[in-house]
């Protein structure tokens, strides 16, 4: 009896110790796809490719790459990418995209555009010439979404 | 009760912590150095891939080739190997980045290339760092 007390207050400081159950991060972060859209681009023309956001959140768009069409490196020009929204023929098959959002860049490894998209299976990305391209190039878009 | 129990009670009680202030989750991407060595031949392209597991910047260093060599950075071909270049240099061995780029997560290459100046194959030595 003579060390009961001193081991009934040793286990009740040992039970208080830690409270490891609550303190797991719990993951919330939606899963996301990227898509690429790689296609040639000539002069003065545009380009579009069709996608769909399935679920609240946000949608990039990426302009990576811009590469001559028979020699290694890159081409620095101004190229005009933007989102909007398909068009489609009596038949249902797409034929164009009407934007709702451009902006004018240069290739980059980051995204250039982002915007926070309702889910809808119709959306597309465009990518045009205004004027800085002098051939015909590779490009390589990006489409990040929920 | 003696001292050395009292003292044993503190050093217990002491040991509790407080267990919410360290609780907070910190991402801390791990820095990658990846080192890379091959050779090439003239007119020639040499491509290599890596994931970058989160936004950073990626810095390629040329450190080893006897030549100016062409060395760019970019996402891979979807079909058909090889490498979409986004940045590119010209660039001659040394030990600073000769490119350093942000970059979002995702996959992406390497490509030393010749300028058209080789005339044997040359062998070249680079080093990646990325998030």
């Amino acid at each position: 009896m003579r060390f009961a007390v001193p081991v009934l207050i040793l286990a009740s400081c040992c039970a208080a110790c830690g409270d490891d159950t609550s303190t797991n991060p719990s993951p919330t972060t939606a899963s996301r796809a990227t898509e690429r859209f790689d296609d040639i681009i000539n002069v003065r023309e545009s380009r579009f490719s069709a996608f769909s956001v399935g679920s609240n959140g946000t949608t990039s768009i990426n302009l990576v790459s811009l590469t001559p069409l028979n020699r290694p490196g890159v081409l620095v020009a101004t190229m005009e990418i933007g989102w909007g929204k398909t068009v489609k023929d009596e038949a249902g098959t797409v034929i164009g995209c009407t934007l709702s959002r451009v902006m004018q860049t240069t290739p980059a490894l980051t995204a250039q555009l982002s915007d926070t998209l309702p889910p809808a299976s119709d959306y597309c990305a465009n990518i045009a010439d205004v004027g800085g391209l002098r051939e015909s190039a590779n490009f390589s878009i990006r489409i990040t979404h929920p | 009760m003696s001292a050395k129990t009292w003292l044993l009670i503190a050093l217990v009680a002491t040991a509790c912590g407080d267990g919410n202030t360290s609780t907070t989750p910190s991402p801390t991407p791990t820095a990658t150095g990846e080192s890379w060595s091959s050779v090439l031949a003239p007119g020639g392209q040499s491509t290599r891939s890596f994931t970058v597991n989160a936004s950073g910047t990626i810095a390629v260093t040329l450190t080893n080739a006897d030549t100016t060599l062409g060395v760019g950075v970019g996402v891979p071909r979807v079909t058909g190997g090889g490498c979409r270049l986004g940045v590119s240099v010209n660039a001659s061995a040394g030990s600073s980045p000769q490119i350093s780029a942000p970059a979002d997560a995702g996959q992406y290459c390497v490509q030393v290339y010749d300028l058209g100046t080789l005339r044997d194959p040359v062998g070249f030595a680079l080093k990646i760092d990325h998030p």
